[in-house]
């Protein structure tokens, strides 16, 4: 029975679902798949769109062969203890709007040597497009056909079977996307043994300490690599920082404020892309709306981005938080007083001028429930196969224990 | 000090009330409201704990109009803003606004509904005269509420101030009332009549409802006033050049008067000049911001409306910063001969669109 009729979109090199599933899973690391992702790489940064679009630039740097190898390495590295087999076929649901995010999740699972189905939402993007169309001219190349017959990229109508379908076919599920959304996918029948990685929907924070701050060149440093981890997809992604906790000396919010603000109006004024006039007025509502129940104080700055001293920050506001380059600033006297902020919903915690070992200490407390990620900031959208507290190269792959 | 000053708040806003409509150059009626709204700010620092906590740090006596704080018009939905006890409260206006939206909530006293009528009847005798007209109006007849009023019942209300022989020219379903129009055209065909009502429901219910029976309303001598939101209507292509020839077409009407308000401010609405512009009244001002950083705009500029009314004494509504675009197309020199301020409308500023990895409303499933 023809089962691609009602799949409105479709990059593989398999012609139908079982077709594709029909082929055995390559071996872990093989270097056919990392030659393929090598490819993607250039092809990525050599990309016309790649100007227009820092996630394109970041995903393509990502994939790097250098990059790549160094994170395979562990795998590559034989011993006699036993060795990393693919799972089989790996389902993949990707976020509607956080572009790129996807794709980091299925080339881990593609290195792993997993058949992967990749089924994506509906809602379609330029950066989206722009990866789809790499993907669909290098599997027509014979270099990989290997790869091509083993990876289906599809679209089909929500009311469709064809979800119950591959539900059935997966061995493992990545599921990106809020909580409704997963625990509808996680209700579908499956293997017994089908492994789930759900990435749900989590919020993240950055820890700075303002003792740390000795010179403009600190603040402008601060600014850009705050930005950095703010500007991508609107602030919208699990490990854009949402709120800024403020250790030590305060004197210099406004101006951390004012420069991260000038980054983003220059932003504006070079690409309006994004920018849209709502923003400034949604800050607005959210600014009046928590000062008038004192839980802020006035804005420190209300333009291209908005910083707002906080008293406290509950899940109502966060659940509010309108993102766009909103940032909920609350001061901490020190650092063991952030260890009630750190729920369970978080996932990033990124930190400035906070030492190591201090963290450590912060973290190992076990009345911490959240946090899966503590990196410094500027690196919270930095894709880690190290993710929202799995380790997706072992988790998208079976270990074979030799006694 | 200030307890002391309280007291005059309503005498001067009563003074507003009396001066001329249109008549003031905007650098003296930017003097006498100055310090009104100066009162009106520090009157709601006193009595609204909600404006007090997110406005008081901005001080008071402010030097300038566009240096008072305004009010997100969202936060009318999002809390309930008063600055009257309970008690003084005689109704609340709901206005649901967005389609299925939260409705704002606008609590009034017995004072503030009295200012807005009447600061209302001054407006509209600009344009009717001082006599009561027959008034047909497009939309069904009130339903029995419990105290709160809806916008659109509010704005009937206010409107049928001037009107006698009240007739609704819509059935309870929207359908058209035949006999109802029918009694009133024969009656009234050869007199000025005022007609009413919102701009969708006129267009919707009655001219489209009109042009598709084939039926022939004839009121030569009406004056059509309509006011609300052009969305639905831009979704049919239809804009206010349109709109009007449809009207004079339909029911022979040829004048048709649009004008900006909203349940926030009603009764110093903005009404639409011969010439296409939109005049604020004396009791009212407008400031059109730079939607990126609430910049004054200049002359000619899109912005976001900010709305300022010396009328909102019982909520903390004097200064609003609204949803809407608009530009200010001059100051004191409309060719239509009203002074003050003139501007235009953009419609609304686009939706919020959801994005992130959280996004449910994309479920692979739902």
């Amino acid at each position: 029975m023809e089962t691609t009729n009602n799949i409105d979109y479709l990059v593989s090199g398999a012609p139908t679902i079982e077709s594709l599933v029909a082929h055995a899973p390559l071996q872990a690391v093989a270097p056919e798949t990392l030659n393929f992702i090598t490819q993607l790489s250039s092809r990525l940064l050599r990309s016309s769109y790649a100007r227009k679009y820092p996630e394109i630039v970041a995903l393509g740097f990502w994939l790097r062969e250098k990059h790549i190898v160094q994170l395979v390495s562990r795998f590559t590295n034989t011993n006699n203890e036993g060795w990393h087999k693919p799972l089989g076929c790996v389902v993949h649901y990707t976020p509607n709007n956080v572009d790129t995010m996807f794709v980091y999740s299925w080339i881990c699972s593609l290195i792993m040597g997993n058949v992967n189905i990749v089924r994506l939402g509906s809602t379609a993007s330029e950066v989206r497009d722009v990866i789809l169309h790499e993907l669909d001219e290098l599997f027509s190349l014979p270099a990989h056909e290997q790869i091509a017959i083993r990876n289906m990229f599809l679209q089909f109508d929500k009311s469709s079977d064809l979800n119950f379908r591959l539900s059935e076919l997966a061995d493992a599920r990545v599921i990106w996307g809020g909580d409704e959304s997963i625990l509808a996918i996680k209700k579908l029948p499956a293997k017994p043994r089908c492994r789930d990685i759900s990435f749900a929907d989590r919020y993240s924070v950055a820890l700075i300490n303002g003792d740390a701050i000795e010179s403009e060149n600190d603040i402008n440093q601060l600014a850009e690599l705050l930005w950095q981890d703010t500007k991508p997809f609107l602030q919208h992604a699990c490990s854009s920082p949402k709120v800024v906790l403020w250790m030590g000396s305060t004197s210099e919010q406004s101006a951390l404020a004012n420069r991260i603000n000038e980054l983003a109006t220059s932003t504006r004024e070079g690409n309006a892309e994004g920018y849209a006039e709502h923003r400034a007025n949604e800050h607005l509502v959210t600014c009046q709306l928590l000062q008038s129940q004192q839980l802020a104080t006035p804005p420190l700055c209300n333009e291209s981005i908005c910083m707002l001293p906080v008293s406290e920050v509950n899940e109502k506001m966060l659940a509010e938080h309108p993102g766009e380059g909103m940032f909920f600033l609350l001061s901490v006297s020190s650092i063991e007083d952030i260890t009630e902020l750190l729920a369970d919903r978080l996932q990033t915690l990124t930190y400035w001028g906070v030492e190591k070992p201090a963290l450590l200490k912060l973290l190992a407390s076990p009345s911490i429930i959240g946090v899966d990620r503590c990196v410094p900031v500027g690196q919270a959208l930095s894709f880690s196969p190290d993710w929202d507290g799995y380790r997706l190269f072992s988790t998208l792959s079976r270990y074979v224990y030799l006694g | 000090m200030l307890t002391d000053r309280e007291p005059h708040l309503p005498e001067i806003i009563e003074e507003v009330l009396g001066l001329p409509v249109y008549e003031l150059l905007q650098a003296d009626k930017s003097a006498y409201l100055l310090p009104v709204f100066n009162q009106l700010h520090v009157h709601h620092t006193q009595q609204c704990a909600s404006y007090f906590n997110a406005f008081s740090s901005h001080g008071s006596q402010f030097k300038t109009i566009s240096e008072l704080p305004f009010v997100a018009v969202r936060l009318f939905k999002l809390l309930n803003l008063k600055s009257v006890s309970e008690d003084k409260v005689t109704k609340c206006l709901l206005s649901s606004g967005t389609t299925g939206s939260t409705p704002s909530k606008v609590y009034l006293d017995a004072v503030t509904s009295r200012w807005q009528s009447k600061a209302l009847v001054k407006i509209m005798q600009q344009f009717l005269g001082k006599q009561r007209l027959p008034m047909l109006i497009i939309d069904s007849p009130p339903q029995t509420s419990d105290g709160s009023l809806n916008a659109r019942a509010a704005g009937i209300q206010g409107l049928g101030l001037f009107g006698r022989h009240h007739t609704y020219a819509l059935n309870s379903d929207m359908s058209i009332n035949w006999k109802a129009i029918e009694q009133f055209s024969a009656k009234f065909a050869n007199v000025p009549t005022l007609i009413f009502g919102f701009t969708f429901m006129v267009w919707q219910h009655f001219i489209l409802e009109l042009q598709r029976t084939g039926k022939q309303v004839n009121l030569p001598q009406g004056h059509l006033f309509h006011s609300g939101g052009w969305k639905k209507l831009a979704a049919q292509e239809v804009d206010n050049t349109t709109f009007k020839q449809v009207v004079k077409r339909t029911v022979g009407i040829s004048q048709v008067t649009n004008f900006y308000g909203m349940a926030e401010q009603v009764g110093s609405v903005f009404m639409e000049c011969e010439r296409g512009f939109l005049h604020a009244p004396v009791t009212a001002d407008i400031i059109i911001r730079n939607p990126y950083n609430f910049k004054v705009c200049a002359r000619g500029e899109r912005g976001l409306v900010q709305v300022l009314s010396v009328l909102p004494y019982s909520y903390p509504g004097f200064s609003i910063l609204t949803e809407d675009l608009g530009t200010l197309r001059g100051t004191d020199d409309c060719q239509c001969g009203r002074k003050g301020n003139y501007f235009t409308l953009h419609g609304r500023l686009p939706k919020v669109e959801i994005r992130g990895c959280s996004d449910t409303s994309q479920s692979p499933l739902s």
